[in-house]
């Protein structure tokens, strides 16, 4: 999976990022820890606000979903007892959706999902581990599991999914799956060796991840 | 000095509670107190489902079959009880006009169109979906929750990645009402004919519409997760949805008039009303082997730290716990709050009776989830499946 990404791209929050895939493109702010609203506050963990903003129009129940999906990847992930009683604000703006918006939502996921891990590295925010997440479709007559597919290979696929996983020990271990989300017609066959190919892919884009980060933070450092 | 030492001896009485007050104040320890003594807070066994009681098309207009209500709207609906549950769910429907009529509308295109088509037959474009609004009751009224919206968009997202309803099953076979000579009216439809001379010249409508379902599904008592209630509920309510027979009037089924205003000619076409047959209706044909089965599970770790114990002989025994070695299980059929607040690895599966899937969700916020775990809940959401499916018919 071919991407690029930049982190520290904004300078009114506490950390942002750019992820792009392929046609997809997601840029991601980070701002917190900061005060919550009264009915936000948790007393031993902090808060998180994920806002997901489609690339045209305004946000519909279809963000709403995507907003619950991220929730579920980045909670386990956030370190939230560090911060009692504090409001962390996530928000990705789609940038491009590089998919039919009405049919599928998993690329713009996959993309929010890594953009939004990047952005919380930048912000400072201790996290618990690593995360990668990727696309995954199977061709309908072929039975090809494709990883990070194109909009026309959606078109034809017959069961899509987004993979996301988790990593410590630097990248190298995979401590649990954080979000499998498959859509479609499959049989338990194609689900393992979809996750045990996706799990390969995840590995490789988790190492540039690493990369991207090093490469961004590395100038920045007093020797 | 001395004495105020002697007398400060403080007896700490261990505070008790019931098991309900527990449960509402520390979840996650009533959860695992249960769980050690191989129960639920639901006192179910782990892997045992709640069972379902459902009753079919009791709501809709199509209810008695002798004497259709024509008062009514709905057009299929499921009644569906779950442990304390009740999910009501009826669906509506509408006609719109199809504003771009693809090739694959058109009636008579030639062979190699036909060949191109039946190619490209399973692409998600070729299927629809229903328009779900989930409404959990709380007792309290204002604007809907993120629970509710996100319930809905899965409902529709699944519903047509699953392929359960082909855009072909909602087309409207429009018939033509016309005056007969003794003035009543008679309302023809091209399906219906014996003959085909009709159908070939009088009927020939250049526009196409098509039935667009609603389904309002409401929940009473929700004491846990209802995605997979609301989703088995739906499944049974589109089984039994009759679509209503709809027509246009003779007169109007081909009007086209030029007008000319500032010297601009323009056509005009009659503006007619597509009108829903009162009595006669078709039933909703979706695509039978793609119905799956919704069921959830969650995988929580054994805390050790948490097992009650044992009064009698057995302590000896368990006083070295590998705590390293974590004990997991696998929860089938979520329900009650200390389960929901607590279990953060949750998997939830659309099973179809074939034995394949249709949607899955694996969330790993809380313990391992490990191949086996999803080996073993894919087992039993088929077998689960299997046998809601049988409900249907009786």
């Amino acid at each position: 999976m071919s991407v690029q990404a930049e982190i520290g791209i904004l300078d009114h929050v506490d950390g942002s990022s750019e992820f792009v895939s392929q046609d997809t493109k997601v840029i991601c702010s980070v701002t917190g820890p900061i005060e919550p609203k009264a009915r936000q506050e948790l007393p031993t963990q902090l808060a998180l606000e994920i806002i997901v903003r489609p690339a045209k129009g305004v946000a519909t129940t279809r963000e709403k979903v995507l907003e619950d999906k991220l929730r579920a990847v980045l909670t386990p992930l956030i370190t939230r007892h560090c911060y009692p009683r504090q409001l962390c604000q996530i928000t990705c703006q789609i940038l491009e959706s590089g998919e039919d918006e009405a049919e599928f939502s998993l690329r713009e996921l996959s993309c929010c999902i890594n953009a939004a891990f990047l952005a919380l590295v930048d912000a400072g925010i201790a996290l618990n581990s690593m995360c990668a997440s990727i696309p995954i479709a199977i061709i309908k007559d072929t039975s090809d599991i494709i990883v990070d597919p194109t909009a026309e290979q959606l078109k034809i696929s017959l069961s899509v999914h987004t993979l996301a996983l988790e990593f410590v020990n630097g990248g190298k271990v995979v401590k649990n799956v954080l979000l499998l989300d498959s859509n479609g017609d499959f049989n338990e066959d194609q689900l393992f060796s979809l996750l045990e190919l996706g799990e390969q892919k995840c590995q490789e884009l988790v190492t540039n991840i690493r990369r991207i980060i090093q490469d961004n933070i590395s100038p920045r450092l007093v020797v | 000095m001395a004495e105020s030492t002697t007398l400060e001896t403080i007896e700490i009485h261990p505070i008790t509670f019931p098991p309900e007050v527990l449960a509402r104040i520390s979840p996650e320890l009533s959860l695992q107190r249960h769980l050690s003594l191989g129960i639920r807070p639901c006192l179910r066994k782990y892997e045992e489902f709640r069972d379902v009681a459902i009753e079919n098309n009791t709501l809709s207009r199509y209810a008695d079959a002798g004497n259709i209500d024509t008062k009514n709207n709905i057009l299929g609906s499921n009644v569906l009880k779950s442990g304390k549950t009740i999910v009501i769910t009826s669906i509506t429907g509408g006609i719109i006009e199809e504003t771009s009529a693809s090739i694959k509308d058109l009636d008579d295109f030639g062979e190699e169109e036909l060949f191109e088509v039946t190619k490209e037959e399973d692409i998600i474009a070729n299927y629809a979906s229903v328009y779900p609004v989930v409404e959990v009751e709380r007792g309290r009224v204002g604007a809907c929750t993120d629970e509710e919206m996100t319930i809905s968009q899965k409902l529709h997202d699944s519903i047509l990645h699953s392929r359960i309803l082909p855009k072909k099953a909602l087309k409207v076979k429009a018939g033509v009402r016309s005056a007969n000579e003794d003035g009543t009216f008679s309302v023809l439809y091209p399906d219906e004919l014996e003959d085909d001379t009709l159908n070939e010249t009088n009927l020939k409508m250049k526009r196409k519409w098509s039935y667009v379902l609603y389904a309002k599904i409401v929940v009473l008592s929700r004491t846990g997760p209802v995605f997979d209630l609301c989703w088995n509920s739906l499944m049974y309510a589109l089984q039994s949805v009759k679509l209503p027979r709809a027509f246009i009037d003779e007169r109007a089924s081909d009007l086209r008039m030029t007008i000319r205003t500032r010297g601009r000619s323009a056509t005009i076409r009659e503006t007619y009303e597509i009108i829903c047959d009162q009595t006669k209706s078709v039933p909703l044909m979706i695509n039978a082997k793609n119905i799956a089965f919704a069921s959830n599970y969650g995988i929580v770790e054994l805390d050790p730290e948490c097992q009650l114990q044992n009064s009698d002989n057995s302590e000896e025994e368990e006083v070295d716990i590998d705590m390293d070695k974590l004990n997991t299980v696998l929860i089938a059929d979520l329900d009650t709050e200390a389960e929901e607040t607590s279990i953060h690895s949750t998997i939830s599966i659309l099973a179809a009776p074939s034995g394949n899937y249709k949607q899955l969700t694996l969330m790993g916020g809380g313990a391992k989830i490990t191949p086996e775990m999803i080996k073993r809940s894919l087992l039993l959401s088929r077998v689960r499946a299997d046998d809601l499916s049988t409900r249907f018919n009786i």
